[in-house]
């Protein structure tokens, strides 16, 4: 049973910079998010794994309209989200939201949990008095927190409880879709443990759709249902997590799942190390963005590789998309 | 404990504003191992490394304890003798290569102040060791590079430099604190491979600091493991990922979503570390202990022996334990 | 290890009374020496003038040509000027018009710099052209600059007042802009417009009340700035017109008797540097609270 789509993007884009400017010279062009084709399913969580640089960040805001796309088209819920303008914006914001990776920085410290919690019913009119104290009341008990957690400041909680506060806040509204932008990567791994199970349950009674963008592999793989992997802005491979964690078809993917260390030290770890850094995103190689680090890279590689199915709703741009490398 | 530790710490405990941070941290570094200090936040792992170092802040106090550092206490030498031993006998590396190199002198400076000040080098050899150990940390065209400034570098790069400033005066400790956390898997993959390689090569011991456990299973030869300023459990690294002892252990690595093989939603540990100010009697750890009873409420565990050098701080450890 | 964090923890909180439960720095705050030092100060030079009309001896426009130039003693502790004029009484009403002056230009500065700061901060386009005036605006040294204005502008009062906002509202530009600019980047102000919010709802809600501190301490300074700033101006003589006192036209009246009547400039003279040294105390203090102090490294 296939869930309807609720979002897709079709070469989305997103560069920084490259304005001309009236003293010194054009600044160069910081191509972000180069032409991202993606689709999320209702119900599902979507996960986006990439390493420092790779986009997966503004890709997310792109999602939300935290920023505004330099190309490209996104279809949410049968509406064009990119070309949305006043009203109509604010109107779609009801159906999104957004839990930050930092919970020192994404609350107000200045202000209550309960004004913190509330702020997007306020900005939006929904509930004012009493229904607004009630409405507080009920996400902090979704979220795992006491009712008196509503008068108190951020500075009194823990990382974790800070990050309940700010997926109480995303969830105010009612959301369909909520990015999460490396929602549990600041916490200690036991806390962690606790916000994912949270957020699962959240998942599981509200029907809620997720983007989880995160660098945590492992992580990753234990909560999403599809995932995408980027590099320097374009997606490398993407498909069920099952297939992709088993058979990665991408070596990047294959690079990147063979270099976590995992907790197991009887475990023979056979490592694809890639040679150099990541090239900055101002500079990306031409062609297939990866051929710089690849250990299979040859001249066809100078040219942009082909999105191949390598499996059951399971792709990966590689002009040589191959089995894994056997682990002796 | 290996013969002749490098390091033993003999229960170090620390306060602050009267409050007990570490309470009777115990533990050694044999010549040439690696010993993984595993902890989350407030486990008093960092606290560790700058006692060790005689960095701490000036609000945070030893209460008790002895640091023997090739069987002299570190606690009883004057700073002038401790500014001598710090990045000579005993080097530190930190989480952010970017705070902690000087972001206005090149990295060659950097390596050659070292060098100067501890080995009383001229300029011009101290140049020519720096390119070397530029080589060391496999640095790419090192003799051009040693002018670069460190924004000019990667993460991964001004890691390495770190390392490199490290090793400049072949320490016989290396601290560790978090060396991989802020860097790309790729990158911390290469990184973990250098210093393996090095370790080998230099016959240097390692106090490793980290929160990753993947990252003690594949570097570490001894693990000990912190638990809100105790220590909960130590022990060689396959025994205690294979046999883990101590409920917090377990507790941690259920908490740790696997990689590979089946999957499985990470199974939390519940509550969170208490308070300095609230910390509970007993064994710290028994709030939050499925199988806590009795004694564990009341009286601070004391080590259960398990097996060659492994142990635990808990009552209901190893086959005789009792609640 | 962040044991800050810890002590201040939900057990301590519990502990300390109500007001300054909801507000730890007001608790700080109160207990800095320097603040409270500088605050008793302020408050009696400030109760002193507010209440010359009941302790002032005489009145400060009282000629006596009896008593000109008189040393200070049992009848006027201060002495008399060369109208023959008490000193003191003339100090205590002289001090209600440094003062406002003082608040006047702080109220005026800040309201004036926190919108252009404001604006420079969180709207990049506006940044360059906003600042660069400021910054023409600063080549000028403070002092001349007032000078300048007031001379043009003629002595009074409101132009004085006008006279030193101009001058002293661009450096009040430049710290709220440069606070504005960190919390710009801070994750809430995202989260905010995730939600919907507007710029305006943005600015008053977030960016305002988190910008405070600098601007807080600055204003202090500002009005210790502008007392000395006053008499240097009634110095040269573009101050508030006779015969209404001001501290520093009491000294520019006892200019030329200095060799004679030392008293006449002394007094004033030292109610301006105590006066300040009191704000400026409670300046240090605020900063200190205020500024985000040096935390333990994290985990």
């Amino acid at each position: 049973m296939t869930r309807p789509i609720l979002l897709k993007a079709e070469g989305l884009t997103k560069h920084f910079g490259g304005r001309p400017r009236l003293f010194g010279s054009d600044r160069p062009v910081l191509r972000a998010v180069d032409g991202v084709d993606l689709e999320v399913r209702q119900g599902e969580t979507l996960g986006i794994v990439g390493e420092s640089g790779c986009g997966k960040s503004t890709m997310g805001r792109l999602f939300v309209r935290l920023l505004d796309a330099t190309g490209g088209k996104v279809e949410f819920d049968g509406v064009d989200l990119l070309s949305l303008k006043g009203r109509a914006l604010t109107a779609v914001r009801r159906d999104l939201g957004m839990v930050f990776q930092d919970p020192w920085a994404s609350l107000d410290g200045r202000m209550t949990v309960r004004d913190i919690i509330a702020e997007p019913l306020d900005i939006h009119r929904v509930a004012v008095g009493a229904e607004r104290r009630r409405r507080v009341t009920e996400l902090l008990e979704v979220v795992g927190l006491p009712a008196s957690a509503a008068d108190k400041h951020p500075h009194q909680f823990s990382g974790g409880q800070r990050q309940r506060i700010g997926i109480a806040r995303a969830l105010s509204l009612k959301p369909r879709f909520v990015v999460l932008d490396e929602a549990v990567s600041a916490l200690d791994v036991s806390v962690q443990a606790q916000i994912l199970q949270l957020l699962g349950d959240l998942q599981a009674e509200f029907g809620l759709t997720f983007l989880f963008i995160s660098h945590n592999l492992a992580v990753v793989r234990n909560v999403a249902d599809r995932v995408a992997v980027m590099y320097l802005g374009r997606i490398v491979e993407s498909g069920p997590t099952q297939a992709l964690f088993e058979t990665p078809r991408h070596p990047y993917t294959q690079a990147l799942l063979s270099a976590i260390p995992v907790p197991d030290p009887e475990r023979p770890r056979r490592r694809v190390v890639l040679k150099g850094d990541v090239p900055s995103a101002l500079a990306p190689p031409a062609g297939c963005r990866f051929h710089t680090r690849c250990p299979l890279a040859q001249d066809i590689c100078r040219q942009t590789p082909p999105v191949v199915t390598v499996g059951a709703d399971h792709t990966a741009a590689c002009h040589f998309a191959i089995p894994p490398l056997a682990v002796s | 404990m290996a013969p002749n530790p490098v390091l033993e710490i003999d229960g170090l405990s620390t306060s602050v504003g009267g409050l007990t941070i570490l309470d009777g941290v115990s533990f050694s570094i044999g010549d040439g191992e690696v010993v993984g200090v595993v902890g989350e936040s407030g486990s008093g792992k960092s606290m560790t490394a700058l006692s060790t170092m005689r960095l701490l802040p000036a609000s945070v106090g030893v209460t008790s304890g002895r640091i023997l550092f090739e069987g002299v206490d570190l606690l009883g030498r004057s700073e002038t003798e401790m500014r001598r031993i710090r990045g000579d006998r005993i080097a530190m590396i930190f989480q952010e290569p970017m705070s902690s190199l000087n972001p206005v002198l090149t990295i060659g400076e950097q390596i050659v102040e070292t060098l100067a000040w501890h080995r009383g080098m001229d300029r011009a050899r101290a140049r020519r060791r720096a390119i070397e150990l530029l080589d060391l940390v496999e640095i790419p065209a090192a003799a051009k590079r040693i002018s670069d400034y460190p924004h000019q570098l990667s993460g991964g790069m001004r890691q390495r430099v770190m390392i490199a400033i490290a090793l400049a005066c072949e320490p016989k400790l290396l601290i560790a604190d978090e060396p991989t956390t802020a860097l790309d898997v790729t990158v911390q993959a290469q990184v973990l491979d250098l210093l393996r390689g090095l370790r080998q090569e230099l016959a240097m011991s390692v106090m490793l600091i980290t929160h990753d456990l993947g990252v003690v299973a594949e570097f570490a030869d001894r693990v000990v493991v912190l638990y809100a300023g105790r220590v909960a459990e130590t022990g060689p690294v396959k025994a205690l990922f294979r046999e883990p002892a101590h409920p917090y252990t377990r507790g941690l690595l259920a908490s740790i979503p696997p990689l590979d093989g089946p999957l499985a939603k990470p199974r939390p540990i519940p509550g969170s570390v208490p308070a300095l100010v609230d910390m509970p009697a007993g064994c710290r750890f028994h709030p939050r202990c499925a199988i806590a009873a009795g004694r564990c409420t009341a009286t601070q565990p004391p080590f259960v022996p398990l097996d060659r050098s492994h142990e635990a701080a808990c009552w209901l450890a190893g086959p005789g334990g009792t609640p | 290890m962040n044991t800050e964090g810890v002590l201040a923890g939900p057990a301590a909180e519990a502990a300390r009374p109500r007001l300054t439960q909801r507000h730890p720095m007001l608790h700080k705050l109160l207990r800095h020496r320097l603040f409270v030092t500088g605050a008793v100060i302020l408050a009696i030079v400030l109760l002193a003038t507010l209440a010359a009309d009941l302790i002032a001896p005489y009145s400060p426009l009282k000629n006596d040509f009896h008593y000109r130039l008189g040393a200070p003693n049992g009848a006027h502790l201060m002495g008399t000027d060369n109208f023959g004029r008490d000193v003191l009484s003339r100090v205590l009403y002289g001090g209600r018009t440094s003062l406002e002056i003082g608040l006047m230009v702080v109220l005026a500065s800040t309201f004036c710099g926190t919108l252009i700061g404001v604006s420079a901060g969180y709207f990049a386009r506006l940044d360059n052209p906003v600042m660069r005036l400021m910054d023409a605006l600063m080549a000028f040294p403070g002092v001349l600059l007032a000078i300048a204005l007031a001379s043009v502008l003629g002595p009074s009062v409101v132009d004085v007042v006008i006279a030193l906002t101009v001058t002293y509202a661009p450096r009040t530009a430049r710290i709220v802009r440069a606070a504005v600019l960190v919390v710009r980047r801070m994750e809430y102000i995202d989260a905010a417009r995730v939600a919907g919010a507007g710029h305006l709802r943005i600015i008053l809600r977030h960016v305002l009340p988190n910008s405070l501190g600098p601007l807080i301490v600055q204003m202090t300074f500002i009005f210790a700035v502008s007392i000395l700033a006053e008499a240097v101006l009634s110095f040269i003589g573009v101050g508030p017109p006779p015969p209404t006192p001001s501290w520093g036209n009491i000294i520019a009246d006892g200019r030329s008797y200095i060799p004679t009547a030392p008293w006449i400039s002394l007094f004033p003279g030292l109610i301006i540097a105590v006066t300040v040294l009191g704000v400026n105390l409670m300046g240090d203090g605020l900063r200190d609270v205020l500024d985000p102090r040096l935390k333990l490294e994290g985990r």
